[in-house]
């Protein structure tokens, strides 16, 4: 029961990390709240959906194109709203309303166009679940989990290892000073973005797949703001400890306490741990010296 | 190398340069010189694009510099901001690669790492700290080297005694006469206008918006218009 309980847990907490990454990713170069972000997840979900229900394509393909789909609604996000602010020079709180706006436009366009009801991607896998001796696993689980530790250990790599990343973090440490080096800022807030818009459609997609796929499962990107607060804003490995920490916390809760006391809980732990450090479990805080 | 024409420009409605010609040539040191507000960053960052002018015209190695600040870096012309302004949530070694971030010569930029290692012993030492955890004067170290790393056939250094004890001060002087003398030609903006003026082979002199004297360095030592623009008339 409990190593079930413990896979389920990290699964959730694998698709949390997958948008909470992304999450941590934006606020890192621009330093704003992407609220917008888990309405991509949304966005990424009916798209797979469509391609696989209406129009009777295989899964996996479906998939493909609903975390492409993701990535450019993501990067069109950027291109036509939040350009046009930063290159006003509007303050960032700007920023964040922007992004309210269009997570209400996409919750609203979406419940117009598919309708508000509750929607099942069809049945993928011919088993629900697998038993190693007396515990039972699910599948669907197991999967979530791998295709999230394969997109984060490839964001991670990316990040840490390319010139590309070394560039995304140069940016998010002196964005003026990038450019003056060389670095097309634009050109990377955009592929950012994509990046992002991408994890985020994996997650929508594994998430449609676990439960159901509706116009509000956007909401989801709350918990993934909590989980990126929780590990430190704007550290992308701290975004990912973070959402494991609440899936599984979670999903024990749910299991031996209540479900009603899950959001409760986490937001407790939330609260203790910026009590205790402010910055976030790993939060960056290197203070500038004169 | 570089010939700046009537350059006027603006912020907001105040005009912080109202019409400055100048010209840097192939391996000269060229300091511009004024008190605070004379518009010497402004100038500054006019020539690498970060602030557009109003009007006249900037021309390196003969074509008008791009009109984005990223694209100016790729054509040789390299801007090491006031206030150091290095990457302090990188390691000292990151912060140098990002100054050879255009660059596709593996070789070269370990050949410029190792120069300027050689440099500044400093920087090989903290190899792996983060920038925000160097000091003052090292992180004045930390930006001329990333600048160093672009492989620059010009080096604008925006106020690099800034803040800086001066011993700290004469050791950077020090460095960037051999970074000229290694082929970068080099245009220092300064208030601290005696020390640049040790370095210099010609200087301008830049009180609020316009060139008000221009020389060779024993010629604007020996004019009184230096303490002028400093302590007014």
């Amino acid at each position: 029961m409990f190593l079930q309980q413990l896979v389920n847990g990290i699964s959730v907490g694998g698709i949390y990390a997958l948008i909470a990454s992304g999450y941590a990713l934006i606020y890192s170069l621009l330093g704003f709240s992407n609220w917008a972000h888990g309405e991509v997840a949304m966005l990424g979900a009916y798209v797979a959906l469509l391609f696989t229900a209406s129009l009777q394509l295989p899964f996996i393909a479906a998939a493909i194109i609903g975390i492409g789909g993701a990535a450019i609604i993501s990067f069109l996000n950027e291109r036509l709203a939040y350009r046009r602010i930063r290159e006003n020079k509007a303050p960032t709180m700007f920023l964040m309303i922007a992004a309210m706006g269009l997570s209400i436009v996409f919750q609203n366009g979406s419940m117009l166009l598919f309708g508000a009801k509750f929607q099942k991607f069809p049945p993928i896998m011919p088993v629900s679940s697998i038993s190693i001796g007396s515990v039972h696993v699910g599948v669907l689980d197991l999967l979530t989990l791998a295709v999230a530790a394969v997109a984060l250990i490839v964001l991670e790599i990316v990040i840490t290892k390319t010139k590309f990343g070394l560039g995304i973090r140069a940016i998010a440490s002196n964005t003026a000073t990038a450019g003056l080096l060389g670095i097309n800022t634009n050109k990377m807030f955009a592929l950012v973005f994509a990046i992002a818009g991408a994890l985020a459609g994996m997650a929508g997609v594994l998430l449609g797949l676990k439960y159901n796929v509706y116009p509000t499962m956007g909401n989801i990107g709350l918990k993934a703001f909590i989980a990126s607060v929780f590990g430190g804003l704007g550290s992308v490995r701290g975004a990912i400890v973070g959402a494991i920490v609440i899936g599984v916390t979670e999903v024990m809760v749910s299991g031996y306490l209540s479900s009603g006391l899950r959001d409760l809980i986490t937001f407790a732990l939330l609260i203790i741990i910026l009590l205790i450090k402010p910055s976030g479990l790993m939060g960056v805080s290197v203070e500038e010296k004169a | 190398m570089l010939k700046i024409n009537n350059l006027h420009a603006a912020y907001g409605g105040i005009k912080a340069l109202k019409g400055v010609s100048l010209e840097v040539n192939e391996g000269e040191v060229v300091a511009v010189l004024g008190s605070n507000g004379a518009g010497k960053s402004t100038l500054l960052n006019c020539i690498s694009s970060v602030v557009k002018p109003t009007e006249g015209s900037i021309e390196f190695l003969g074509n008008l510099v791009p009109k984005h600040d990223y694209d100016v870096v790729g054509t040789g012309l390299v801007h090491v901001p006031e206030g150091r302004q290095i990457f302090t949530h990188l390691t000292v070694r990151d912060n140098l690669l990002v100054g050879a971030y255009l660059r596709n010569d593996p070789k070269g930029i370990k050949e410029d790492l190792d120069r300027v290692h050689k440099l500044f012993p400093r920087l090989k030492e903290r190899e792996n700290q983060y920038g925000g955890h160097l000091s003052g004067g090292e992180q004045q170290m930390l930006a001329i080297s990333r600048g160093i790393m672009a492989r620059p056939k010009l080096m604008l250094l925006d106020e690099p005694s800034l803040g800086l004890a001066p011993i700290i001060v004469n050791q950077i002087f020090e460095i960037i006469k051999e970074i000229n003398k290694a082929g970068t030609a080099i245009m220092i903006v300064e208030q601290n206008a005696f020390k640049a003026l040790s370095i210099c082979d010609r200087a301008y002199i830049l009180n609020v918006g316009l060139i008000e004297k221009t020389g060779t360095r024993e010629e604007i030592l020996c004019d009184d218009s230096l303490s002028k623009a400093y302590l007014g008339e």
